[in-house]
């Protein structure tokens, strides 16, 4: 028996037509670990990638193969978007010169130039987002090795993907006038090719 | 584990553990192979950091035929002592910041006395003051690579306490301003909707404490000199 199954905290009814697998969820969880010889941090770390996986469909999961997808079933669903008509309006006189955002609008000012160049910054921050970023949705696809069983009773269950091993720097950060405290922060986690995967599977 | 994919992290929360014991959550985004990212492992209460900030002023002389200036020298004063014993030398980032002058009035003018040598220091580059601690320091912060550590005014000190040992590291500057011209020091996050908010809230902003905006540790932290009372007193 193999399932395959997309992530979505919310239902996951669109899932049925592909997969065959509905009332099954997951999302992922870290818990990054670290250590430390004589009270030193280790630059030594380990990243535990679980999934939090619950289903309800009624059959339990007993010694499954188990295949995680991140497959946007819902972008499939929706069907090929249409262009869209796009117009340019003026925007009312009240909201671009508006008394209200005078210290924003002189600082516009003084970064950008005139007064129409402020009004249109204004604009920009108020009405509409500086800059957008869009890009193809990921999917991957995760295989946990061995066998899981996970009950049909809506639970979240820990499944443990992979044991990365990271190598990171430990630096103490402080910013006195904020708070007078010397912060651990591990750093530069540089998360490598994953090739010594530790194979570790188990439901809590 | 089979890897089937190239193992792109997905974005989630990360529970961070030090020696089994719960110490702190963070975010994080997409992480492809190759990527880093960077967690908070807690407190470490064996560095001892002691800040003072200290403040004096000046008023030069009235005279009928040069304005009458104020001058407030601002001494900030960090000691670092790395109390861990046997080998662990920290290294330790220091995030500071110098105020800027606010563009609203040129009359108000910020100096920068120390550290020396930051004031022609390049955007980004390690600035070597040639301390016997070897400590330097950098415009732009430790947390990304920003171009305007310059015109926000924030720069770092980096370098290495040896056991046992105390770093001391000084800011200092000078704020000018004619006499009648009243200004205060007001910090501000660089978030838009932010400052939107601080924007409406000027006439308050007086007597809100910079401790009110606590979660500005969440954000980059810019402080600016700001003229108070613009209107009423000039002209």
């Amino acid at each position: 028996m193999s399932h395959t199954f997309s992530p979505r905290r919310s239902s996951l009814s669109e899932v049925i037509r592909r997969t065959g697998v509905s009332n099954a969820q997951w999302y992922p969880v870290y818990d990054l670990h670290a250590g430390s010889e004589d009270g030193k941090p280790s630059p030594s770390v380990s990243l535990q990638y679980r999934v939090a996986l619950s289903q309800s469909t009624g059959e339990i999961w007993n010694n499954t193969d188990l295949i995680l997808s991140t497959s946007a079933t819902d972008v499939l669903n929706a069907g090929i978007p249409t262009s869209q008509r796009l117009s340019i309006e003026p925007v009312p006189k009240h909201l671009s010169q508006g008394q209200l955002f005078g210290a924003i609008g002189s600082r516009y000012a003084q970064l950008g130039g005139g007064p129409a160049q402020q009004n249109q910054m204004m604009q920009q921050s108020l009405f509409a987002p500086r800059g957008t970023v869009s890009k193809s949705p990921l999917s991957v696809t995760y295989t946990v090795e061995g066998k899981t069983t996970i009950p049909t009773d809506g639970q979240s269950h820990k499944v443990l993907v992979a044991n990365l091993p990271l190598e990171a720097t430990v630096t103490h950060v402080t910013t006195p006038r904020k708070s007078t405290v010397a912060y651990l922060q591990v750093r530069n986690l540089l998360y490598c090719e994953a090739t010594s995967l530790t194979a570790l599977n188990s439901a809590q | 584990m089979k890897n089937t994919s190239d193992y792109h992290l997905l974005p989630g929360t990360v529970n961070v553990f030090l020696d089994g014991s719960y110490v702190s959550k963070t975010d994080i985004s997409d992480i492809n192979t190759g990527d880093t990212f960077q967690c908070t492992l807690g407190i470490d209460t064996s560095a001892k950091v002691v800040h003072t900030l200290v403040s004096s002023s000046t008023t030069s002389a009235a005279s009928s035929f040069v304005e009458q200036y104020k001058t407030t020298i601002y001494t900030s004063t960090t000691t670092i002592t790395n109390r861990h014993t046997g080998d662990y030398p920290i290294q330790i980032v220091e995030r500071s910041s110098l105020p800027v002058a606010s563009p609203q009035d040129t009359r108000i003018k910020v100096f920068l006395k120390k550290p020396e040598g930051l004031a022609e220091g390049e955007e980004g580059a390690d600035i070597d003051l040639g301390r016997p601690d070897q400590f330097r320091i950098k415009w732009g912060t430790d947390v990304d690579e920003t171009k305007d550590g310059k015109k926000s005014g924030k720069f770092i000190w980096f370098g290495s306490v040896k056991p046992g040992e105390e770093v001391v590291l000084v800011n200092q500057w000078e704020v000018r301003a004619p006499v009648d011209v009243e200004w205060t020091e007001r910090s501000s996050v660089s978030c838009k909707n932010f400052r939107l908010q601080m924007g409406v809230l000027t006439s308050l902003l007086p007597f809100l404490s910079s401790k009110l905006f606590v979660p500005t540790l969440l954000y980059h932290v810019l402080v600016e000199i700001v003229r108070t009372d613009s209107s009423a007193r000039n002209h």
